[in-house]
């Protein structure tokens, strides 16, 4: 059995349920992964995701520009159409048109919904609009997502299901006890305007130990190079590392910060890997009312949620955080317990496969 | 020779079987009908061919069916839109004067009324009416009104008889005070009401099923609309077998205005602690109300599947009568979480029939649903002051109220806490008690409040400022002198931030007194009832919050439901509905009568 799978992204940066679904694919029909990433050569390949795909690069320049994304799409389709593969993963409506271009149908089609197809513009979502005869699966990571998808593009009676981005629970053993954390709390992911990066250089919250982690956009690199440059109380930038490295270092901190400006549906309807990356460390998570997020916190009481996506929200949510960690720590060790529970009982990716599984024919 | 029995005749084009909530709705009626005396008869449409073996005549003769034309014509819909919050109302108000007529024989379908009257000329021919016969529409619209009507032209027994519409659909959504945004409907329903009065020859009355809606109706300022009951009730069973295992029930369509997509949160939310360790179960109709679904639903019925089905049933088919009554039977708490704009003034037939079952129910607040038991609700949570310990009370001239504008202190001195067009909130801070268990707001509106309604805002804070804790709470002003909304304090809370705000868009609030009360259990709170017969929630994100309130005190909610059944059946029965058309019938031949004298 042969499964092949279009990323959108490069494997190693981001969307690490990529690799997680083709693996689960992978073993649930004992078929041979491969997955197809665009590479562009700036970022340092990535070894050792893992044993049960090979990764397949395509060197493209600029693979997130109308033109790159094309020479991509053209490329990958003639590698599908070698291949050949019973099972094709389709990540995001990026990869989406490769379904329009390839000479044949594989036997199972799964659509892996990781962004709202409605951020790509009108002639992406009309594409969505047609997939019915070409999709056999669709898999949402979030609700709302779910919902919209089926407003604004119809289900086109494809079956979906509804599959969270968890990772696998860490033994408790390896969750880090609060007295032994640092005391500090991170920040993960892009810098730029809407995950509210600017937030991180106002005078009110310079005295309060955050550190940031992430590769700045290109598009504010003016400006975020020059501010978090800046910073020189207790706000630190500490610049890009790997996911792996990261996940290392994640363990040691008291809060993980969740938040984008809900610019769009996409941010609105966020379904973050890293809220579930934090609750499967036993570190709870201070998020903005995504709703998603906003159902997992109130549900576990395994984190802060703030009250709107203000900054005044966001430093009171701050400082409720540092005040259960300083002055309540029986409160504060109830959160990392209830984020384990949660990651127990729900948020793991094995029980989110589950959900999933359930439609999986045998072919 | 006895006198023939007077007719009592229910008109349903719906109805194309036995099954479902249509034929519910007549047969109750029609039998209440028969135990008054009268002759029941049943037209409905023409599919249906369950006609024999009933108790009553049946005559098919009706080829549409109400849901096929109700809608207004598109255009006008789509101007009343644009223009509904413009400042070129003025302008607008003068082309209506202008063109009204014609645009408001625009709402009308004339072809659907041409097929009403005859459809209705085909019934009346079967049926001789007289004096006294009553012919009941229990779903009308603009269409079943013309349609009648124009069959009396010519059909002169149907002059005879009075005929009673009722209109189940909202004109606005949402609460009062945004009416005046869509005066432009109202306009063009006034114009199509009072052509109707200038060229009926029946006795017509006219009515809907809730007070609100009826003062929606109302707003037409043409003919008057009264409130009738909802009849297809049962009363409560003798006695209810005590349970080990609860069942959550969710009946009706699995529609996004009934909420249905809230489901599976609450499912999961109450996963662990209740329905895995067997203390709860769920059972959801499942059926959707448009063929493919509505995509809500649709996601939230996909997200239930995955749940085990010896603990959430879903029915994925609309269920029998039949089968309806036993699910209801077996049901230990309803639910009802739905849509709070399009329930303000609307009526829900589930909710009277659990109500009248003596079933606990969760119901938003600020809808008909929750103003049916509200008053309940404020007695009980009154008499937590006799129940539990007053560690303090608060009146407003105790309190220090800011206005929120900036404005000035409330001091001891006034005695009004006065919110008006242009100062919409109002705050105080009080200490309170260690220990404290519930704050308990007690309010009287004042007499010259424009609205109904009150927002309080409570934040709860530690020693050191921390906020713990903050929910907005929200209730209306009933047929009370005051309303309560009872608050759960958390541990290690010392001072309480409170706001009273004025919670629509338009128009003024005036608080007559204002009572505030700490309250203090043996028990935690959450196993302090909070409410009674029911409970209203204020966001759908709380459904699990509110009914753990419930699970948890059962036997105190069963017992005030059944408590409270037995006079909320009084009111809602057919029997109840059918004495209404005959008053309001012999008020008609009055009212007619005085006019036509010489």
């Amino acid at each position: 059995m042969k499964l092949a799978c279009i990323s959108d992204v490069q494997l190693g940066y981001g969307s690490p349920q990529i690799a997680k679904l083709v693996e689960s694919l992978c073993t649930h029909y004992e078929a041979d992964g491969i997955v197809i990433n665009p590479f562009d050569g700036k970022k340092k390949k990535i070894e050792n995701i893992s044993h049960q795909f090979t990764i397949k690069d395509v060197e493209v320049s600029e693979p997130y520009q109308p033109h790159g994304r094309t020479e991509y799409l053209n490329k990958t389709a003639k590698l599908v159409d070698e291949i050949k593969p019973d099972i094709l993963v389709v990540c995001t409506t990026y990869s989406l048109p490769v379904l329009f271009q390839v000479k044949t149908r594989p036997k199972f089609v799964i659509y892996y919904y990781l962004e709202t197809a409605m951020v790509y513009g009108n002639k992406d979502t009309e594409m969505n609009k047609k997939i019915g005869p070409l999709v056999d699966l669709i898999v949402f990571t979030e609700e709302n997502r779910a919902v919209r998808f089926g407003e604004v593009c119809g289900f086109q009676k494809i079956p979906f299901c509804i599959v969270y981005n968890c990772i696998n629970e860490k033994d408790e053993d390896s969750v880090v006890p609060s007295d032994k954390r640092n005391g500090k709390i991170i920040y993960q992911g892009t810098i730029r305007n809407d995950s509210c990066a600017d937030y991180y250089f106002d005078s009110r919250i310079q005295s309060i130990p955050i550190d940031i982690y992430g590769n700045i956009d290109q598009n504010e690199k003016e400006f975020y190079e020059k501010n978090l440059a800046l910073l020189h109380e207790d706000v630190h930038y500490k610049g890009y590392i790997s996911s792996r490295d990261l996940a290392a270092l994640r363990k040691e901190y008291i809060y993980s910060i969740v938040i984008w400006k809900p610019v769009n549906e996409n941010n609105l309807y966020a379904c973050p890997n890293k809220l579930f990356e934090s609750i499967a460390s036993g570190i709870p998570p201070i998020t903005a009312p995504h709703p998603q997020c906003k159902t997992i916190v109130k549900r576990y009481s395994c984190g802060i949620m703030m009250n709107d996506w203000s900054f005044d929200s966001f430093i009171a949510a701050v400082k409720l955080g540092q005040y259960y960690y300083q002055k309540e720590r029986d409160e504060y060790d109830k959160m990392v317990q209830n984020c384990i529970k949660a990651a127990r009982e729900e948020l793991n990716w094995n029980l989110q496969m589950e959900k999933l599984k359930t439609h999986l024919k045998p072919l | 020779m006895n006198n023939p029995l007077p007719k009592f005749i229910l008109i349903d084009n719906s109805i194309s079987d036995t099954a479902g909530h249509h034929y519910q709705y007549a047969e109750y009626c029609l039998k209440a009908a028969k135990d008054l005396g009268y002759e029941p008869i049943l037209a409905t449409n023409k599919n249906n061919k369950e006609t024999e073996n009933l108790p009553w005549r049946v005559h098919p003769v009706y080829t549409g069916t109400f849901w096929s034309h109700d809608k207004y014509n598109d255009l006008l819909v789509s101007i009343y839109n644009r223009f509904e919050k413009s400042k070129r109302k003025i302008v607008l108000s003068g082309i209506l004067r202008v063109l009204g007529q014609t645009l408001a024989n625009k709402l009308l379908d004339k072809d659907k009324i041409e097929e009403f009257a005859k459809n209705s000329q085909d019934l009346f021919n079967q049926i001789s009416l007289s004096e006294g016969d009553i012919v009941f529409i229990p779903t009308s619209g603009l269409v079943e009104m013309y349609g009648i009507s124009e069959c009396a032209a010519t059909n002169q027994s149907l002059q005879k008889a009075t005929c009673h519409f009722l209109f189940r659909r909202n004109l606005y959504n949402g609460s009062p005070e945004n009416y005046s945004f869509m005066y432009i409907k109202l306009r063009l329903l006034k114009l199509a009401f009072d052509n109707f009065l200038k060229r009926t020859k029946i006795h017509a009355m006219f009515y809907t099923d809730s007070d609100q809606l009826t003062d929606q109706y109302d707003r037409i300022e043409s003919v008057r609309f009264h409130t009738l009951p909802l009849p297809h009730t049962i009363p409560k069973p003798q006695a209810r077998k005590k349970k080990d295992k609860l069942q959550i029930t969710y009946l009706g369509d699995a529609r996004t205005e009934k909420g249905y997509q809230h489901l599976p949160q609450l499912v999961q939310d109450l996963w662990a602690d209740y329905v895995k360790q067997d203390k709860v179960s769920f059972v959801i109709q499942s059926n959707y109300n448009i063929p493919d679904g509505e995509p809500a639903p649709v996601v939230a019925r996909e997200q239930l599947h995955h749940f085990p089905s010896d603990k959430v049933t879903l029915i994925p088919e609309s269920p029998t009568v039949e089968e309806y009554g036993k699910i209801l039977e077996e049901s230990d708490v309803i639910l009802l979480p739905y849509d709070k704009t399009n329930y303000y003034a609307r009526s829900s037939g589930i909710l009277v029939e659990a109500l009248c079952h003596g079933i606990p129910v969760l119901v938003p607040s600020g809808t008909w649903l929750s103003r049916q038991f509200a008053s309940e609700v404020y007695k009980y949570q009154e008499s937590l002051r006799d129940g539990l310990k007053v560690l303090i009370s608060y009146d407003e001239k105790d309190l220090d109220i800011i206005y929120d504008a900036g404005g000035p202190k409330l001091s001891a001195t006034h005695t009004k806490l006065k919110l008006d067009w242009k100062v919409k909130q109002a705050h105080c801070w009080i200490r309170i008690p260690k220990d404290s268990s519930f704050l308990l707001v007690k309010v009287h509106f004042g007499k010259e409040n424009t609205s109904s309604a009150l927002a309080v805002h409570v934040t709860q804070l530690n020693d050191d400022k921390v906020q713990l804790f903050e929910r907005e709470y929200f209730i209306e002003k009933l047929d009370m002198p005051y309303a309560t909304v009872l608050v759960p304090i958390v541990p290690r809370v010392s001072k309480l931030w409170i706001g009273f705000k004025y919670p629509y868009t338009e128009g003024a609030l005036a608080i007559e007194k204002v009572q505030l009360d700490l309250l203090q259990s043996d028990v935690p709170n959450y196993n302090v009832p909070w409410s009674s017969v029911g409970v209203a929630y204020d966001y759908p994100d709380r459904l699990a919050y509110n009914i753990k309130n419930i699970l948890e005190n059962y036997d105190h909610y069963l017992d005030t439901a059944r408590s409270f059944a037995d006079q909320y059946y009084g009111k809602h029965n057919a029997r109840e509905l059918v004495i209404a058309l005959i008053e309001y019938s012999k008020e008609k031949r009055a009212e007619t009568a005085v006019k036509t004298k010489p």
